[in-house]
C-alpha cells in the first residue's frame, strides 16, 4: 500500500530511474529495451531457478554411478571460470568502446570476449565428452541428468551469445554504431554479464558444493 | 459419499460449460445490436478502456496522462470538469514499428528443428537452426524498421473514435 501512495504521489516515470530528466514523458527506447532485456532476463533466471531446484533435490541419486566428487576437476573449472570472468571484463571493455563510438577497440574487446567464450565452451566441451566416454552421460542417474541438464543449458546459452556476439560484430562493421545496433550492443552486454552471475552459482552450487560432498 | 461430492463437482462444470455455450449463442445471435464502436461500452476506470475497438495500429493517440490509479476514471472526470472535450488536442506524429513475419519464420524453423531433436534426424536439426538463425540475422540487417504516421492521420481516427463516443452517449441520453 505504501508503495502504491508513494507511486502515485510521484512521476510515475521516475520509477525507472529518471530523476534527472526534466520533463515527465515517455521512458526513451533505450530504457523502454534494457527494462524488456531485464524482463526476458529475469525468466531466464527464473528457469535455471528450476534447474538449480532439480540438481540440489537429485545430486545424491547417484544409482550406484560416480558421484559429483569423482568426476570434477576443479583445476579445469577454475580456468572455465577464469575464462568467464575476464570475458566480462573484456565485454565491459567493448560497453565502454561502444559508447565512446571507438570501433577499433570495439571490435578487439568483442573479440577477445569470443576467444575467451570458445575456450570456456572447449573446456566445457571436454569434460562432458570425457563423462560420457567414462559411462558417466546424462544418461547413468538422476544426479548425471541433473548435472547434465543445468550445466549444458548454460553452455547452451554462451554458444547462443557467441553467434550474438559475432552478429554485432559484423553489425558493427557493416552499419557502424547506429541507435539500434548500440540498444543490441546494450542488450548482449547484459546477457553476457547475467550469464556469468549463472556460472557464479553454477560454480559454486554444483562444483564446490559437490567436490565437497 | 466421495463420489457424491465428486458428481456434484461435475454437475457444477457442466452448468459452467452451458452457460459458456449460452453466452457464445446469444452474443452472436445479436451480435448487430451489441456491438460496441466506442471501445468504452462499461464507463471503465483503466486505460484499456480509453482507446477505440478495436485500437489502432498506435493504441493511443495522444500519450495518456496518467495520475494515479484509475487513470482513465480520473481522466474522464477531468474532461466533464473542464469541459475538456471542446478543446484541441495536439497530436504529434506516431513512430510504428514496421510489420515483420520474423517472428512466425523463426518459430517455423525452430519448431522444425525441436521435431528433429526429438528424432534425432540430425541434418534437419541444422536445417532448423541456419534457418531461425538466417531469419533473426536478416531481420537485424534491415536499414529501415519503422515508419511514421502523420499527424493528421492520428488526428483522423482519433476524432472518428471521439465522435463514436459522443454518439453512442446522446444516443444513450447523455450521461
Amino acid at each position: 500500500m505504501s508503495v502504491t501512495m508513494a507511486y502515485g504521489a510521484r512521476d510515475p516515470h521516475q520509477v525507472l530511474g529518471l530523476d534527472d530528466v526534466e520533463h515527465s514523458g515517455p521512458a526513451s527506447k533505450r530504457i523502454v529495451t534494457g527494462f524488456g532485456f531485464w524482463i526476458f532476463l529475469l525468466s531466464d533466471m527464473v528457469m535455471f531457478s528450476c534447474f538449480f531446484a532439480a540438481f540440489a533435490v537429485l545430486s545424491g541419486n547417484t544409482a550406484g554411478g560416480p558421484r559429483g566428487s569423482e568426476i570434477f576437476d576443479l583445476r579445469n573449472v577454475a580456468i572455465e571460470t577464469g575464462c568467464l570472468l575476464m570475458s566480462s571484463f573484456t565485454c565491459g571493455m567493448a560497453s565502454i568502446a561502444a559508447d565512446v563510438r571507438n570501433r577499433f577497440w570495439f571490435q578487439v574487446a568483442m573479440a577477445v570476449t569470443c576467444v575467451l567464450g570458445l575456450a570456456f565452451l572447449f573446456i566445457e566441451f571436454r569434460e562432458f565428452a570425457g563423462l560420457v566416454a567414462r559411462d558417466a552421460g546424462p544418461s547413468r542417474s538422476a544426479f548425471l541428468s541433473a548435472f547434465f541438464t543445468l550445466v549444458g543449458c548454460h553452455g547452451l546459452h554462451v554458444s547462443a551469445g557467441i553467434l550474438w556476439l559475432l552478429t554485432m560484430m559484423a553489425q558493427v562493421f557493416a552499419k557502424g554504431f547506429r541507435a539500434d545496433i548500440l540498444r543490441r550492443i546494450l542488450c548482449f552486454a547484459l546477457f553476457w554479464h547475467a550469464l556469468d552471475i549463472i556460472w557464479v552459482a553454477v560454480f559454486s552450487v554444483v562444483y564446490l558444493l559437490g567436490s565437497a560432498a | 459419499m466421495a463420489s457424491l461430492v465428486a458428481g456434484a463437482g461435475a454437475i457444477l462444470i457442466m452448468i459452467g460449460i452451458i452457460f459458456q455455450i449460452v453466452q457464445l449463442a446469444v452474443s452472436i445471435r445479436r451480435r448487430e445490436e451489441l456491438r460496441d464502436r466506442t471501445g468504452d461500452p462499461w464507463d471503465g476506470r483503466s486505460l484499456e478502456w480509453a482507446t477505440a475497438s478495436p485500437p489502432p495500429v498506435f493504441n493511443f493517440a495522444v500519450l495518456p496522462d496518467v495520475r494515479g490509479e484509475n487513470a482513465y476514471w480520473a481522466m474522464k472526470a477531468r474532461a466533464k470538469k473542464a469541459d475538456a472535450e471542446k478543446s484541441e488536442t495536439d497530436y504529434q506524429p506516431i513512430e510504428m514499428p514496421r510489420n515483420s513475419p520474423t517472428g512466425f519464420v523463426c518459430a517455423f524453423f525452430a519448431t522444425l528443428m525441436g521435431f528433429a531433436l526429438i528424432w534425432h534426424i540430425w541434418w534437419m536439426v541444422i536445417a532448423g537452426f541456419i534457418g531461425a538463425f538466417a531469419t533473426f540475422v536478416v531481420f537485424a540487417w534491415r536499414d529501415h524498421d519503422e515508419y511514421e504516421i502523420p499527424a493528421e492521420e492520428v488526428a483522423r481516427i482519433d476524432r472518428a473514435n471521439i465522435n463514436q463516443r459522443r454518439d453512442m452517449v446522446s444516443a444513450a441520453g447523455g450521461r
